[in-house]
């Protein structure tokens, strides 16, 4: 288990992040969520052992890394924000550069190149020189010399920053994939629909802070345990309204124009049962939509900002 | 640090145009500028028949460097007025005149030289004329012991005789110039391997700091090595510069002149945030230095007393000095000890400062997440 304990940093007087706990138990994948500025490359750095923290622990196996920081960089792999390359060399010159300074020799070197370029998409552009990739390749290859040595623990700084959508798909599936596998994962960015598709905890951060903590749910219910349904048909009549008020009592129904407002706890499934009055009361839904709070509405709700602001 | 190299040197295969870049311009331009080595300067000289004048010829006969056609002073008169790109020289008892057409570095080193020999004549006559010929053998005996003494005592005293070669000149001058620039351009990619992030990625593999500063400054400081080394093989072997018995000394100096300059581009990338940045600083500081430090001409004919003073701040200086004194003065090394000193604690003092702020500045991309 990787475990931060109280973590702080400062530079001169000013104290960039601060009372950080974490921890990060084997197999599981964990988001890092907030703002740019928010702390988070930071605490990432700390976690890593690149830099020491002002006063804090960082453990792992039950030892501190700020005494010996070799045991957990054997385990580590680290894909940072910025494309960590050598753009005159080929992909795979550099990963064969990246291998060996993790001690990778010979046969194995030449296996585990060929590995992450086939797991990485990039087996076909081996030979080409980086600075000719696109920037999605870029990042997926930066990834790639991160899993040369087989980490078990992957800390992924923002790896999607700057890239066209197909490029995030792939990225964000290799990831999955790895998750998968069994790796263990830090995972950190300002886009919360990532964090949400990968990680089963997340922790936001803001001003240098871990403002909130939790599975996806319990997050999510900080902002609200209800759901809203939106609906909208022809013929909305004040009648349907009321034969709807009447079948759930505890929800709160609003009309404005031709959508219907239906704010409901999110324990009750009620779509079906909609439907169904709908069709009895001669009314067509043209569209249902079913609101549940996002990571974007829990940030919203505790800082009073979005998240990308 | 063998995997530093191996990238290093992959890079290198990859872009090779500014070793090579700057080693041909250095060869041309030492070569185009020193008016072609081996050639020297075609002198048009005539005397008044005076003895001092007879004298004064004599030894420009026995001097390296120029080609001397005598004739009358009618006929060089006649000569300049028609041929304006010639050098004369009007030798008399007591005074002299150069001829040119312009006033050029040229004439001005000239002027030097041939009044340097008057004056010393002139003390020798006077010399004779008190003590006899005996006399004169004893004071030269004296001053030959004498300027031993002082070479030993104060190698960084410039009082001594001026000597000028212009092949030299051109070679040694454009040499420091220009590695200034690979030697900088090769120290920056520690600046970008610490933006890139690919110096966190060797940190995050085990690799220590100072595996890393040493991979990359020594793969730095073997590349301005080698183009020195190639600039001086050619001059020295193909077009026969003479280096005045001075090869070896010549190598060893360039040895500690690249140590410097490496320092020196440590220096400046720990005070820059770009690549852009470091590239700018060391083009305006290369030129800078070249010119007070002596590399475009010889600091005996600049007259500002400001320019001259400036010239201890310039790493180009201590290497000229030192390259100068162990072929046209055939001083030993030990001749030219000081400004090896000088040359290695100014790369010690800079090399520690240098990478102390790149370490600083570490923390600080961190911080400006």
């Amino acid at each position: 288990m990787l475990q931060a304990i109280n973590l702080h940093k400062k530079y001169k007087s000013k104290e960039v992040v601060r009372h950080i706990n974490m921890r990060l138990a084997t197999g599981e994948s964990v988001g890092l969520l907030g703002p740019n500025g928010a702390g988070k490359s930071t605490t990432i750095s700390m976690l890593s052992s690149l830099i020491m923290p002002t006063s804090g622990e960082v453990i792992w196996d039950e030892q501190s890394i700020n005494k010996n920081p070799e045991a957990l960089r054997k385990v580590l792999g680290v894909v940072p924000q910025e494309i960590a390359l050598y753009p005159e060399l080929s992909a795979k010159e550099n990963l064969h550069f990246f291998g060996r300074i993790y001690g990778l020799k010979g046969k194995l070197l030449a296996k585990r190149t060929e590995e992450v370029l086939q797991k990485i998409g990039l087996t076909d552009r081996q030979n080409d020189i980086v600075k000719t990739f696109s920037g999605g390749m870029k990042r997926r290859l930066n990834i790639g010399a991160a899993l040369l040595h087989k980490p078990s623990i992957l800390i992924m700084d923002e790896p999607t920053v700057g890239i066209d959508p197909q490029s995030r798909a792939y990225i964000l599936d290799t990831v999955k994939q790895l998750v998968e596998e069994g790796m263990t994962l830090l995972y950190t960015s300002h886009y919360m629909e990532e964090v949400e598709l990968l990680c089963d905890k997340i922790y936001i951060m803001d001003q240098g802070e871990i403002i909130a903590y939790g599975t996806k749910e319990a997050l999510k219910s900080l902002v609200s345990d209800n759901q809203t349904i939106e609906l909208q048909a022809h013929l909305l009549s004040s009648e349907f309204e009321e034969v709807l008020q009447n079948k759930f009592p505890t929800a709160t129904i609003r009309k404005v124009e031709q959508t219907l407002s239906i704010s409901l706890p999110k324990n009750e499934e009620p779509l079906a049962t909609i439907f169904a009055l709908a069709a009895s009361n001669d009314i067509t839904i043209t569209s249902a939509v079913i609101k549940i709070p996002s990571l974007e509405d829990v940030f919203l709700h505790l800082t009073g900002r979005a998240l990308r602001d | 640090m063998k995997g530093i190299w191996l990238a290093r040197l992959q890079n290198l295969k990859r872009k090779p145009l500014v070793l090579i870049s700057m080693t041909v311009m250095t060869v041309i331009f030492a070569y185009v500028l020193s008016g072609g080595v081996g050639s020297s300067l075609t002198l048009l000289v005539a005397t008044d028949d005076s003895d001092m004048s007879n004298r004064v010829l004599e030894i420009l006969e026995k001097e390296d460097g120029y080609t001397i056609t005598v004739l009358t002073e009618a006929e060089l008169q006649k000569v300049m007025k028609d041929k304006r790109d010639k050098t004369g020289l009007l030798l008399r008892e007591k005074t002299f005149s150069v001829l040119a057409d312009t006033e050029s570095d040229i004439v001005r080193m000239l002027s030097l030289e041939i009044e340097t020999i008057y004056n010393e004549l002139a003390f020798q006559d006077q010399v004779i004329a008190l003590g006899g010929e005996s006399k004169w053998d004893e004071v030269e005996k004296g001053l030959v012991e004498a300027q031993s003494f002082q070479v030993n005592k104060s190698s960084m005293d410039e009082s001594q005789v001026f000597r000028y070669d212009g092949a030299l000149q051109s070679l040694f001058g454009f040499m420091l110039y220009f590695v200034f620039y690979t030697i900088s351009i090769n120290v920056q990619f520690i600046l970008e391997d610490k933006r890139s992030g690919v110096w966190n990625r060797l940190k995050l593999a085990s690799i220590s700091r100072f595996q890393l500063y040493f991979g990359h400054l020594s793969f730095s400081y073997v590349i301005g090595l080698i183009q020195m080394l190639l600039v001086i093989l050619v001059f020295r072997f193909l077009i026969g510069t003479n280096m005045y018995e001075g090869f070896w000394k010549v190598v060893i100096i360039c040895s500690f002149y690249v140590l410097l300059v490496l320092a020196f581009s440590l220096f400046v990338i720990s005070l820059v945030k770009t690549v852009s940045q470091s590239s700018v600083i060391i083009s305006l500081l290369a030129v800078a230095f070249a010119m007070i430090g002596g590399a475009y001409w010889p600091l005996e004919i600049v007259q500002s007393e400001g320019l001259l003073a400036m010239k201890w701040i310039s790493p180009v200086f201590y290497g000229m000095e030192a390259l100068k004194r162990v072929t046209i003065y055939g001083e030993t090394l030990g001749g030219v000890i000081t400004y090896i000193s000088m040359m290695i604690l100014l790369a010690t003092l800079l090399i520690v400062i240098g990478i102390t702020l790149l370490e600083k500045r570490t923390e600080r991309y961190h911080s400006s997440e």
